[in-house]
C-alpha cells in the first residue's frame, strides 16, 4: 500500500510497490495524460512532478513516492500558476502538433522553473528541457516557455 | 474527470452529442440534422455510384445551435483537423470557437474495391480537399440561407451568415441557425453555389490557433493507448526477429510463462495481462529464452552485406550501360557529351535505412466476436487504432480474418506521430489475432524496442553521380546511377520496371539539364520497407543538391548563381531569388558574419510546393551544429500560415534527425538497436532557429507536410564543405576525427 498526495488529494495505491508510477497513473487511476514513450527514462513523455521536481515516471516504482506530492498534467486549473500559464500559452500559440509528448514537455518545463529557477533565454530552455519531440515543436516550445514564464512574472 | 462512464466504452474526449449508435441517423426529430456530407474521392469506376463512396466528413447542427464537424481523416500533428474544418467554417460563416471538431466515431463500411483507399499521406489533404470543401461549404451556406429566407419571407440578398449567426440586414436582427433546423433539413443542397473570394475570408490566410490545441495541452487528447473498453486486457508482444524467422520453442516458452497468459501469433508471441506493465515485464523475461530459425536471406544480411549489394548494383549499372530496363529518364545525349567533356567529376553517395520513431509506439485495441456457427472464425471485428487509413485497415482485417467488411468497424484515434509508419496495418492485425485467440478485448502496445526493431524503414540508397562539363561550365552532361530496394515490392505491389518512389526527385526538373540520364538498379534485402516523410525525395534530393553543389564548385561558380543559371523562370527560381534577398547571400558571397561558421544551400520542389533553404553551421568538438535555417516557401494560397510554419519547423527537424545522427543498423537481418539510447532522435539543443518566409501567392494550395524535409540534409552537407573543405557524402553526416 502506498500513500501519497496526487494533484493535491491524498490517495492510497494498492498496486505492487515496484510497479512504475507511470503505469499506476494510467492503469489504476485513469489519468491518461501522462504517456509511455520509451520505458527507459530517455524521452520524457512520462514526466510528472514529484515534490515539485520533474521526474520521468516510467522508472519510478510507486513505492518510492510514499508520502510525496505527485503532480500530473491533469492538475485542476487555479492551483499552480506556472502550470496554468504554460497550458494557456501552449493552447493559444498552438505549440503541440500531434500532442503526444506535450504533457511531458509541459511538466518538465514547470519542474525546471520551480526547482532550478526561471529560464534565461531560449537556449537555456533547450539545455534544461531535453524531452524528445518527433514532430519538431522545439522552436515553439522554447519561445512559449519564455512567454509563459513572463506571464507568471507579470502577475 | 472519470473516464469510465460511457456505455461500455470509454473515451475521455466526449463524443459527438449524438450517441454512438445513432450518429448516422440524424433527423429533426432527434434534434440534430446533417448539414453536409463530404466525400473526398469520386468513385473510380462509372458503374459505382457516389453514394457508395465513403463519407470523409460530416457537419451537423443541433437544436442548441451547436455545430460539429466529424472527421474520418487522420490527424497526426499536421493540423488537418484544423485547416480543413477552417475552410468550411470560413466559407459557411461559422464561429470557430463554437464549432467542435470530432473524430468520426466509426468509419463507414468500405464496400467496393474500386473505391481506392483514402489514406492520409503524401501531403495531399489540403491541396486535394481545398476545392472540394470550399464548394461544399458554399453549397451549405446557400442551403441555410435559402431555408432562412423562405421562413422569414425575405430575399436571399438581405441575409448573411457571420460568426455562426444569420444576419438580417434589413432589420439588423440576428437568428441562430438552429431556429431554422426544420427548414434547413427540408431544403435540398444546391447543385451549385459561388465560393467566396480570398479577400472575403475572415480567418483563412491569417494566423489562427489549432482547434484542438487546448486538449493537447491539458492531457485530455485521446490517443490509441488511452482507449478503455469494458473487460479489456493488455498485451505486450515480442515479434520474431527478422524476415522469415520461425519461433522454435513456443511450447517451452508457454510452460515457462506459468502464471501469465502466453499467446502465439503468426510472427511472434504476446503476453496478455490485466496490466500492460506486468505483461511487458513477463514478455521481456521470456524473450531471451526464445529460439529462432532464421531465414537464410535474413541470416546473411548485415551492414556489410548492404554495402556489398549497393556496390554490386552500381557496378552493374556501369557494366551494362545499354540495358533499357535500368534506365528511368533520359534527355539529350549525356554519354556522348560526358565522354567528350574537358572536365569530369564523379562522386558516390549513400544513405542508411531510417526508422520513423513516432513518439506514440504502434498500438491497437481490438474486440472480436466469435462466429456462432463456424469454429475458429469471427463474426465481427471492432478496432480502435491510430492509423493513416481506416479503410485500408478495414479491408486488411476483412481479408485476413474472412469477415465481411460491413462487420469490421474501425475507429480511428488521433495519431501520436505518423510520418508514414502508421499507413501500415501490422499492429492492428496483431491486436485482432490476439483478441481472437483469447476471446477478450485486448489493447496491444508495442514497446519502444519493438517499434525500433520492427519498423517499415525508409530504404537505404546509394548513388554514383557523374558530370562532364566544358571549361567555362557550360555543356553539362549529368549521369545519375542509383541503387536501393523497392518500397512497392516490400509492401506487396511489385513494380513494373523501376519503382517510381526510388527515383522521384532524382535530378528532376525543373533543373534544365540538356543532357542527363537517370538509371537505377534494384537491390533485394530482407528489411521491411515503408514510406518515410517525403519518401523518395528524402534521399534523392540529398544526392541531387549535393552533387549540384559539387559541379558548381568545380566550374568555379557560387551556389546561388550556379542554380540560377540552371533554373528556368518559374516558382522555384523565384524562391531562390527570395532566399538570396533575405540572406543577402550574393552580397555576402555566401558567407555568414561569424568566421567559424558557413552557409549551405539546397532547393526542392514537390507535393505542389516550392522550398529553398540556407543553413548556417559550425563545428564544435567534431559535432555539427546547425544554428539557423532560412526557409523560403511558395505553397500557393497559405490557408493556415501558423500551421504551415509548424510544418516547416517540424519537417526540418525530422530531416535533421537523418542528417545529424540517425541510422538503422542490421545484423542477421534484424535491427540491432533498441531505444533512444542507441538510436538518435533530434534533441532540443540540436534544433536551429528557423526563419520562414512565405511567398504570397494566389496559386492553388500545395502540400506542406513533407516538402521542407528533403533540402535540409544537403544544405547542411553543402555548408560543411564550405566550412571544412570536405565533402561528406553519407548520412548521417560525420566528421572524420583528426
Amino acid at each position: 500500500m502506498t500513500r501519497l498526495s496526487l494533484n493535491g488529494k491524498p490517495i492510497e495505491i494498492e498496486a505492487s510497490g515496484d510497479k512504475p508510477l507511470l503505469w499506476v497513473l494510467r492503469e489504476e487511476l485513469a489519468l491518461l495524460g501522462t504517456k509511455y514513450g520509451c520505458g527507459q527514462a530517455l524521452c520524457g513523455a512520462c514526466t510528472v512532478l514529484i515534490d515539485g521536481q520533474s521526474v520521468r515516471s516510467c522508472l519510478v516504482p510507486v513505492s518510492a513516492v510514499e508520502g510525496r506530492e505527485v503532480t500530473t498534467i491533469e492538475l485542476e486549473p487555479g492551483i499552480d500558476p506556472v502550470l496554468d500559464a504554460v497550458r494557456d500559452v501552449w493552447a493559444e500559440e498552438s505549440v503541440p502538433q500531434c500532442g503526444y509528448c506535450q504533457s511531458g514537455q509541459i511538466m518538465a518545463i514547470c519542474g525546471e522553473i520551480k526547482s532550478n529557477g526561471p529560464f534565461s533565454d531560449s537556449t537555456d530552455v533547450s539545455q534544461r528541457v531535453s524531452n524528445i519531440c518527433r514532430c519538431g515543436t522545439y522552436q515553439r516550445i522554447r519561445k512559449c516557455a519564455l512567454m509563459a514564464q513572463e506571464r507568471c512574472q507579470e502577475k | 474527470m472519470s473516464h469510465l462512464d460511457l456505455d461500455d466504452e470509454v473515451n475521455p474526449e466526449p463524443l459527438a452529442k449524438m450517441g454512438r449508435r445513432d450518429w448516422l441517423k440524424a433527423s429533426v426529430a432527434a434534434g440534430v440534422i446533417t448539414l453536409l456530407e463530404v466525400r473526398f474521392q469520386n468513385p473510380l469506376r462509372a458503374d459505382v455510384s457516389l453514394q457508395q463512396v465513403p463519407v470523409d466528413l460530416w457537419i451537423t447542427l443541433n437544436q442548441d445551435n451547436d455545430v460539429e464537424i466529424l472527421f474520418a481523416k487522420a490527424e497526426m500533428g499536421q493540423g488537418i483537423w484544423t485547416t480543413l474544418p477552417m475552410i468550411l467554417i470560413d466559407e459557411i460563416g461559422l464561429d470557430p470557437n463554437k464549432v467542435r471538431v470530432r473524430q468520426a466515431p466509426s468509419t463507414p463500411t468500405y464496400t467496393n474495391p474500386a473505391m481506392g483507399l483514402s489514406m492520409t499521406a503524401g501531403s495531399t489533404s489540403v491541396r486535394t480537399q481545398f476545392p472540394i470543401l470550399r464548394d461544399a461549404g458554399a453549397k451549405s451556406r446557400l442551403r441555410i440561407l435559402r431555408a432562412a429566407a423562405r421562413s422569414l419571407n425575405k430575399n436571399l440578398a438581405e441575409l448573411d451568415i457571420q460568426n455562426g449567426l444569420i444576419i438580417d440586414s434589413t432589420t439588423n436582427s440576428t437568428h441562430t441557425l438552429s431556429a431554422f433546423l426544420r427548414e434547413i433539413d427540408q431544403e435540398p443542397l444546391p447543385m451549385e453555389a459561388p465560393v467566396k473570394s480570398p479577400s472575403s475570408w475572415t480567418r483563412l490566410g491569417k494566423a489562427f490557433p489549432e482547434l484542438d490545441a487546448r486538449e493537447k495541452s491539458n492531457g485530455l487528447a485521446v490517443f490509441g493507448a488511452d482507449i478503455r473498453i469494458k473487460d479489456m486486457v493488455y498485451a505486450s508482444i515480442i515479434q520474431n526477429p527478422s524476415y522469415g524467422s520461425i519461433l522454435l520453442n513456443a511450447d517451452e516458452l508457454q510452460s515457462e510463462a506459468k502464471q501469465s497468459h502466453f499467446v502465439q501469433i503468426k510472427n511472434g508471441f504476446a503476453i496478455v495481462g490485466e496490466s500492460f506493465w506486468f505483461a511487458d515485464q513477463e514478455a521481456r523475461r521470456l524473450a531471451p529464452l526464445a529460439r529462432y530459425e532464421l531465414h537464410p536471406q535474413a541470416a546473411d544480411f548485415d551492414n556489410e552485406k548492404l554495402a556489398t549489394l549497393h556496390r554490386e548494383a552500381l557496378d552493374s549499372l556501369l557494366q551494362n550501360p545499354q540495358d533499357p530496363n535500368l534506365e528511368a529518364r533520359r534527355r539529350g545525349d549525356p554519354e556522348q557529351v560526358y565522354a567528350q567533356s574537358e572536365n569530369k567529376i564523379e562522386a558516390q553517395y549513400s544513405v542508411p535505412f531510417l526508422a520513423h520513431l513516432c513518439m506514440e509506439t504502434p498500438t491497437a485495441t481490438a474486440r472480436t466476436v466469435a462466429s456462432p456457427s463456424q469454429p475458429n472464425s469471427l463474426e465481427s471485428i471492432e478496432v480502435w487504432a491510430p492509423t493513416q487509413s481506416a479503410l485500408f485497415v478495414q479491408r486488411t482485417l476483412a481479408e485476413q480474418f474472412g469477415v465481411p467488411s460491413e462487420r469490421v468497424t474501425v475507429h480511428m484515434t488521433r495519431l501520436g506521430g505518423g510520418f508514414g509508419r502508421k499507413a501500415m496495418t501490422d499492429y492492428v492485425v496483431q491486436a485482432v489475432a490476439i483478441a481472437k485467440s483469447i476471446g477478450k478485448p485486448v489493447q496491444l502496445i508495442w514497446s519502444r524496442e519493438e517499434d525500433i526493431r520492427h519498423d517499415h524503414y525508409r530504404p537505404s540508397f546509394a548513388a554514383r553521380m557523374r558530370a562532364g562539363f566544358s571549361q567555362d561550365g557550360t555543356q553539362i552532361a549529368i549521369l545519375g546511377d542509383s541503387s536501393g530496394p523497392s518500397i512497392a515490392r516490400s509492401t506487396g505491389r511489385p513494380p513494373q520496371g523501376i519503382d517510381p518512389a526510388s527515383i522521384e526527385a532524382f535530378l528532376d526538373d525543373p533543373y534544365d539539364f540538356e543532357h542527363k540520364v537517370i538509371r537505377h538498379h534494384e537491390i533485394f534485402t530482407p528489411v521491411p520497407l515503408g514510406f518515410w516523410r517525403s519518401v523518395g525525395a528524402s534521399q534523392n534530393t540529398f544526392f541531387t543538391e549535393c552533387f549540384l553543389d559539387e559541379i558548381g564548385f568545380a566550374v568555379g561558380q557560387d551556389p546561388v548563381a550556379f542554380r540560377m543559371s540552371l533554373l528556368p523562370d518559374g516558382r522555384l527560381k523565384n524562391v531562390l531569388r527570395k532566399l538570396d534577398e533575405i540572406t543577402e547571400w550574393s552580397l555576402r558571397q555566401g558567407k555568414p558574419l561569424f568566421q567559424n561558421r558557413a552557409w549551405g544551400l539546397a532547393l526542392y520542389q514537390g507535393f505542389g510546393s516550392f522550398v529553398g533553404q540556407v543553413v548556417e553551421v559550425s563545428v564544435l568538438q567534431n559535432r555539427v551544429r546547425v544554428h539557423k535555417v532560412w526557409c523560403v516557401v511558395d505553397c500557393g494560397l497559405a490557408l493556415n500560415p501558423a500551421g504551415i510554419e509548424a510544418q516547416v519547423q517540424g519537417s526540418i527537424a525530422y530531416g535533421l534527425t537523418a542528417a545529424l545522427g540517425h541510422e538503422t543498423l542490421f545484423r542477421e537481418g534484424r535491427c540491432t538497436q533498441s531505444n533512444f539510447g542507441d538510436m538518435y532522435a533530434l534533441s532540443p539543443r540540436d534544433m536551429p532557429e528557423v526563419h520562414l518566409t512565405l511567398i504570397e501567392s494566389a496559386d492553388d494550395p500545395g502540400g506542406m507536410g513533407e516538402p521542407a524535409t528533403p533540402p535540409i540534409a544537403p544544405a547542411v552537407a553543402n555548408a560543411l564543405f564550405r566550412l571544412t573543405g570536405r565533402r561528406l557524402r553519407t548520412l548521417p553526416l560525420r566528421l572524420p576525427a583528426d
